[in-house]
C-alpha cells in the first residue's frame, strides 16, 4: 500500500467516514502522524461528520454504571493522590509509544527509585515499572506512609513522563492545578535543604516563594513563618517545578525578585542541586 | 472545555470520565444506534468508546476534533465495523431517519455518502455498487464532506 502524499490524500474523506480497508486506514494513520497539511484536511473532514451524526439520544440508564465500573480505580488516600495521578499519565504515555521508542533507561531509572517504597510496603518481585506502581497504589490502600515520600514519587514520575514524552516528541499535559500545587510544595520545602547544601543558609533568612497560573500559591521558607521577609520570588509554578528538577536552566526562568535579588539568583541557581544525575 | 477534560483524563481522574459520559454519552449512543439499528448493540459500543477513551486518553488529539466529534467518530468506526463482521446486509437492520443535511446534497454524492456512514460500505463497495470508477467513489466522498462542512 502506498503512502505517498497524493495517495493518502485522496483517501482522507472515506477514511473520516470509515469507508477505507484497514491497510488503507493503518497508512493514512501513519501519514497522518507526520504530515500538518493532511492533518488540517481531516480536521475539516471531521467537522463535516457532525452534520451526520443523528439527534442525540438518551442511552439506557444502567450504560453509565458499566462505565464507571468497568474503569473504576482503588481508592488512594488523599495525600497519595498526586503519586497516582502521575502513574496514570506515565502510563498512558507509555501506550502511545511505538516500537521503536526506547525508554528502558528512564524506566528502569525510575523503577529503582521506587524499590524504596516498594519495600516499606511489602511489594516484592515486580518485573515492570508499571506492574510495581499498580502493586504499590493498591498497597497504599492498606498501608500508610509519609505524605512527602508520596510527594517526592510523584514528582519525579512526572518528571520522568515528561523526560519521556519529550524524547519521544510526543505531548503531554502537565498535572491538574491540584496535583502541581502538591508537588510544587514539596519542590518548595527543597529550598531550604538547596541553600543548605550549598552552605548558604542563615537562620533569619525567610524565602517567600509566590507561585503563579495553575497550582499557584505562596510559601514562606523555612515554613516557621517567624522573621523578616529578606527576599520574595515570584515565578510560574510549572516552571518552578522544572527548575527545582534541573530540567530548565536557572537563568532561563521568567522570574520576579524583589528584596535581596543576589540571594534570589543563589538561591535559584542553588535550587536543582539536590537532584541526583 | 476538552483540553481540561483530557488533561484530567491523562491524570486518572475517574470523575472527568463521568463529566465526559454526561456530555457525551447521548451523541455516541445515537450514532452507534443509527448505524447498527440494535439497542443492545449499541449500548455495547457506547460503553466500549468510554472504556477505550479512558484507556488510552492520549490517543485523542485535542487538535484534531473536538472531543464530542472524537468520541462520534469512535462509535461510528466501532459501529461500522460491527456490520462489517456480522454481514449485515441493508434489508436486515431498521434504518433510522437520515439528517436533514445529507437530503441537501446532490443525489451522486449523498448516495455515496450515505452508503460510507450508514450503511458502512468502503469506497471499494461503493465503486461497485454504483458502477463507477473507485478514484470517483473517493472524490463524491470527499465533495459530499466539504459540501457538508461549507453548510455547517
Amino acid at each position: 500500500m502506498t503512502t505517498s502524499h497524493a495517495a493518502v490524500s485522496s483517501l482522507l474523506a472515506a477514511w473520516t467516514t470509515c469507508a477505507c480497508s484497514p491497510d488503507e486506514a493503518d497508512a493514512v494513520e501513519a501519514h497522518l502522524r507526520t504530515c500538518e497539511t493532511c492533518r488540517a484536511d481531516v480536521r475539516g473532514l471531521a467537522e463535516a461528520t457532525r452534520s451526520l451524526a443523528p439527534q442525540e439520544t438518551q442511552p439506557p440508564e444502567e450504560i453509565r454504571d458499566k462505565v464507571l465500573a468497568a474503569t473504576d480505580r482503588p481508592d488512594i488516600p488523599d495525600y497519595a493522590r498526586a503519586y497516582a495521578a502521575t502513574v496514570s499519565a506515565l502510563s498512558a504515555l507509555l501506550k502511545e509509544l511505538d516500537a521503536d521508542d526506547d525508554v528502558t533507561e528512564q524506566l528502569s531509572r525510575l523503577t529503582a527509585a521506587d524499590r524504596l517504597v516498594a519495600d516499606q510496603l511489602g511489594v516484592r518481585d515486580q518485573k515492570t515499572w508499571q506492574q510495581q506502581a499498580d502493586a504499590i497504589c493498591c498497597a497504599l490502600t492498606r498501608k500508610p506512609l509519609p505524605p512527602e515520600l508520596m510527594l517526592a514519587r510523584a514528582y519525579e514520575t512526572w518528571i520522568c513522563a515528561r523526560d519521556i514524552a519529550m524524547a519521544t516528541y510526543k505531548e503531554l499535559p502537565p498535572p491538574p492545578p491540584e496535583h502541581l500545587h502538591a508537588i510544587a510544595g514539596f519542590a518548595a520545602s527543597l529550598l531550604p535543604y538547596a541553600a543548605a547544601y550549598r552552605r548558604m543558609a542563615q537562620p533569619d533568612i525567610v524565602v517567600r516563594l509566590v507561585l503563579a497560573g495553575p497550582g499557584g500559591g505562596t510559601w514562606s521558607l523555612p515554613l516557621e513563618d517567624h522573621g523578616v521577609i529578606t527576599v520574595e520570588m515570584t515565578m510560574d509554578t510549572e516552571a518552578f517545578c522544572l527548575l527545582m528538577a534541573a530540567r530548565t536552566p536557572p537563568r532561563s526562568v521568567d522570574v520576579m525578585i524583589r528584596g535581596d535579588v543576589e540571594l534570589g539568583y543563589d538561591l535559584l541557581d542553588a535550587g536543582p542541586a539536590l537532584v541526583a544525575r | 472545555m476538552d483540553g481540561d477534560s483530557r488533561q484530567r483524563l491523562v491524570y486518572g481522574d475517574h470523575s472527568a470520565l463521568a463529566e465526559v459520559y454526561e456530555s457525551y454519552g447521548a451523541s455516541v449512543y445515537a450514532v452507534a444506534l443509527c448505524v447498527t439499528g440494535d439497542t443492545a448493540v449499541a449500548s455495547d459500543i457506547t460503553v466500549d468508546a468510554f472504556v477505550r477513551l479512558w484507556d488510552r486518553p492520549l490517543a485523542y488529539d485535542p487538535s484534531q476534533a473536538s472531543l464530542k466529534c472524537w468520541l462520534a467518530m469512535l462509535a461510528h468506526r466501532l459501529a461500522v465495523d460491527w456490520l462489517r463482521e456480522n454481514n449485515i446486509a441493508p434489508g436486515d437492520r431498521v434504518t433510522a431517519d437520515r439528517p436533514v443535511a445529507l437530503a441537501a446534497l446532490p443525489d451522486l454524492t449523498r448516495q455515496a455518502v450515505e452508503l460510507a456512514y450508514f450503511d458502512g460500505r468502503t469506497y471499494q463497495q461503493i465503486a461497485i455498487e454504483l458502477g463507477i470508477p473507485a478514484g470517483t467513489a473517493k472524490a463524491r466522498l470527499r465533495a459530499g464532506l466539504r459540501e457538508l462542512a461549507a453548510a455547517l
